[in-house]
């Protein structure tokens, strides 16, 4: 049971909300109100049009996760940023979070998102490893819920979803590396 | 910066114009492999004899390209929660908020195909709404793409309900969403890469978009 679920306001459109098509993300709700569990609530938007979804699964996939020019950690920090400058709330601290990851650096992430100029993103670019890094986010969600490695701040929740889901809201098209073991318990 | 050469493939002023863009796009003549076969799909899905412009933006990016047909295939193209007519308002107004010529002047061209008369096409083009070929429930639509376009973090639940108070579903107002963040990202596209009216209509965006809802 996970016991960090956090109740969720309910969306604008909530003939959206409640009807869900039979597709992964239904299920992935059923599972979460089964369970009890957390999930991404931009599911309800994905369950209610499966077909579209798909669409729009795909393009982020492609533009987030296939290889490219840019390291995954470069693209989730623009999108967070983006997510920013949109004032969109949700999308700014999912991909923040997911550029965390990537990145090894919550505050770099931080202080991109507060202020661009001032931030320490330069110092980033001339050589230091973390903006070039490639790796799969799945695989540095090192830490289970029971220990969630060093204690998140601004992006708790977040980061919360993240390590216990395993999955960011569009990434199912390439689900994460599940034989991946939290190193403190092993599960 | 330096702009690349294109020849412009307008679906009808391919011979006579070339254009310069900000960043280098995938000519017809140029293209390879999957990206060939995604041309060679979309001239025949369409039946128009090149591809336009915005669609070579995303051939750098081949898997990308596949998406990008896609998607608004079966958003825009298409009769769904709203009509065609609506949805082809909705991006001409919403390339107008946005300052795009290049999705301005294509989408005011889809929109004359579906019975839009000058008047219309003029009212979206330079954001006077008060006009007698648009309803007050489209106006009232349209006010909406113009707060989702400007300000989306400041849509509300009353937004939705005033939208449901004359008769819009909200699969209409999800369906009108979704088209106007679409085009959000071919408008951002399009003007990032340097895409020109293709003048097919003598429209200007300019001024549209006061940023007042």
């Amino acid at each position: 049971m996970n016991t960090l679920k956090v109740a969720q306001k309910p969306m604008y459109l909530r003939e959206v909300e409640e009807n869900p098509k039979p597709c992964v993300y239904r299920d992935l709700l059923e599972n979460a109100e089964t369970s009890g569990g957390d999930y991404w609530q931009i599911w309800h938007l994905l369950a209610f049009d499966p077909e579209a979804a798909h669409h729009l699964a795909a393009l982020s996939h492609t533009l987030m996760h296939k290889p490219s020019p840019l390291s995954s950690g470069l693209r989730e920090l623009i999108a967070a940023y983006t997510s920013s400058l949109n004032n969109c709330e949700f999308c700014m601290k999912a991909h923040a979070a997911v550029a965390s990851q990537l990145l090894g650096d919550e505050a770099l992430v931080w202080s991109v998102i507060d202020n661009l100029e001032t931030s320490t993103l330069g110092h980033k670019r001339e050589g230091a490893p973390p903006l070039r890094a490639e790796s799969h986010f799945g695989a540095s969600l090192n830490h289970c819920s029971r220990h969630p490695g060093p204690q998140p701040g601004r992006l708790g929740r977040c980061l919360h979803l993240l390590r216990n889901l395993r999955l960011c809201p569009f990434q199912l098209l390439q689900p994460l590396d599940l034989r991946q073991r939290c190193p403190s318990c092993k599960r | 910066m330096k702009k690349s050469q294109d020849s412009a493939s307008t679906g009808n002023d391919r011979a006579i114009t070339r254009i310069v863009t900000n960043l280098p796009i995938v000519q017809e003549d140029a293209a390879t492999d999957s990206v060939a076969r995604s041309y060679a799909n979309y001239r025949e899905r369409f039946g128009r004899p090149d591809v336009p412009s915005i669609l070579k933006c995303f051939a750098t990016h081949p898997p990308l390209l596949e998406q990008m047909i896609a998607l608004p295939s079966n958003l825009l193209f298409n009769e769904g929660h709203l009509p065609r007519r609506v949805k082809e308002m909705i991006a001409t107004y919403v390339s107008a908020l946005n300052d795009c010529p290049y999705c301005l002047d294509s989408h005011a061209s889809f929109l004359r195909t579906q019975g839009g008369s000058d008047e219309l096409l003029t009212a979206l083009s330079n954001g006077k709404l008060e006009v007698p070929s648009i309803s007050a429930k489209e106006r009232q639509l349209l006010s909406f793409v113009r707060k989702v376009t400007n300000e989306s973090y400041k849509v509300t639940p009353d937004d939705i309900r005033e939208l449901n108070d004359v008769d819009w579903t909200q699969l209409q107002i999800a369906e009108a969403t979704h088209i106007t963040a679409l085009f959000a990202f071919f408008n951002r596209v399009a003007n990032t890469f340097g895409l020109p009216s293709q003048h097919r209509l003598d429209l200007d965006p300019a001024s549209t978009n006061s940023k007042d809802n």
